[in-house]
């Protein structure tokens, strides 16, 4: 047997001269269920596939559009719409409601048989409120969970993110400082040569004093941009681009 | 007034050689409020404080552990407890469910005053159950909600440390590049002046030959560590240390 997928409103329906009334509903894709109380009394309404189907076409509309209407009406008392909840004779009731249509008023109407069993019928209704409210609480647990899980991710990303920005600093430091090193030691052979260049000319023209290169302190933006170094014509890029792509600290996920 | 604080609770309890009741209990700091049906029938129960503190006392507990406890057991069926709901004359009924202590079975039992409108009492309590899934449903949107609000910042944070660590890569092929244009001009100088220097030496010596040093691409790890370059006293931390640092991306976080 083909697998029925059906849906389930309740609702408390405020009825105009009388006293309040809940409409338990099953909507199935081709008719549903009602089951009616006003706290004592209890009325079902069962149509069959055939009779939804025939006031459907009343109404121009196809089966699955008339049941949608109906569950709207019924799941949820509509402002605008009158409902009602007549006299049918033999203790049997007429529940209704009213629908504008292209300027003209139609009337949503099916009868509800008194229930043999009032007390079993109140219980049914009782139960499937029950019911709801454990379902939706668990649905409140679980959404919290996903939530708090989620909250920890965002966290964790958070962190990491921080720690990735302090590594990048890191590891500036470090390469400037390994680069400094470098620096040093081959300024350190300039200066060695350019000594035993002196004295190669002293002994063979006049002697002509030098200004010694003392050790640099390695300066990030200046030693790249110094004016009394030779032109550089190996450099790719400027240090101001290098620094401009220095990105911001995130900012911290804060939850109210 | 104070403001006092109370809670609901509503539950559906299976009585033994009987139907099932819902007991709708409202809990004050030193009292409770009981609505019981059994689908037609209704009763209350409204003891006052005075009564509530003699019980506990006959309990030895103070009023806000009975409380507990009674809101404990009436709010959800307990296993291992039997629950009743006797006949007390004239109508009334006598709810009851037991509780072992200490090897002792106590009897929780207040008596349930027949409710002078039963419709009423009924539809009090389904409007209770109505509201309550109106406000669970409620509490399940917006927990849903922050849900997808937290995901988003989630997935935003995720996105930037993805931004940062490319950035970090950027960065790192920028400044080795910046570092090989110092580095090849301050070579250039070295090898002009060994130039200079070779030519006089030829004049006076025997000739001998030198190799030319040729412009050295930059590699981030041999460079430094050359062993034919002399000792560089000047290097603060080895380019090992530097590497080892380099953090791997972030995971992305996925949900199912």
């Amino acid at each position: 047997m083909e697998e029925e997928t059906e849906r389930f409103s309740c609702s408390k329906l405020l009825i105009p001269k009388g006293e309040p009334i809940f409409v338990k509903a099953t909507w199935f894709p081709t008719h549903f269920h009602l089951a009616v109380t006003d706290g004592i009394t209890a009325w079902h309404c069962h149509p069959s596939a055939e009779e939804v189907k025939q006031r459907a076409a009343q109404w121009d509309l196809p089966v699955s559009e008339y049941l949608n209407l109906s569950e709207r009406y019924l799941g949820l008392q509509q402002p605008g719409s009158v409902y009602a909840f007549d006299d049918a004779g033999d203790s049997h009731k007429r529940l209704s409601w009213t629908f504008e249509k292209e300027g003209m008023t139609l009337l949503w109407r099916w009868k509800c048989l008194l229930s043999p069993d009032s007390k079993k019928s109140n219980v049914e209704i009782l139960d499937f409120l029950m019911g709801s409210n454990i379902n939706l609480s668990d649905k409140v647990v679980t959404e919290n969970e996903l939530f708090e899980k989620m909250k920890v991710e965002a966290e964790k990303c958070l962190t990491q993110s921080e720690r990735i920005a302090n590594e990048r600093l890191e590891f500036e430091s470090e390469i400037y400082a390994k680069f400094l090193g470098v620096l040093n030691s081959k300024k350190s052979k300039l200066r060695v040569l350019r000594d035993k260049l002196s004295k190669q000319e002293n002994s063979e023209k006049s002697p002509e004093e030098e200004d010694t290169d003392k050790t640099e302190s390695f300066d990030e933006e200046n030693d790249f941009e110094r004016s009394d170094e030779d032109p550089q014509k190996d450099i790719t890029s400027s240090s101001k681009e290098v620094m401009a792509n220095k990105p911001s600290h995130p900012k911290r996920i804060r939850h109210k």
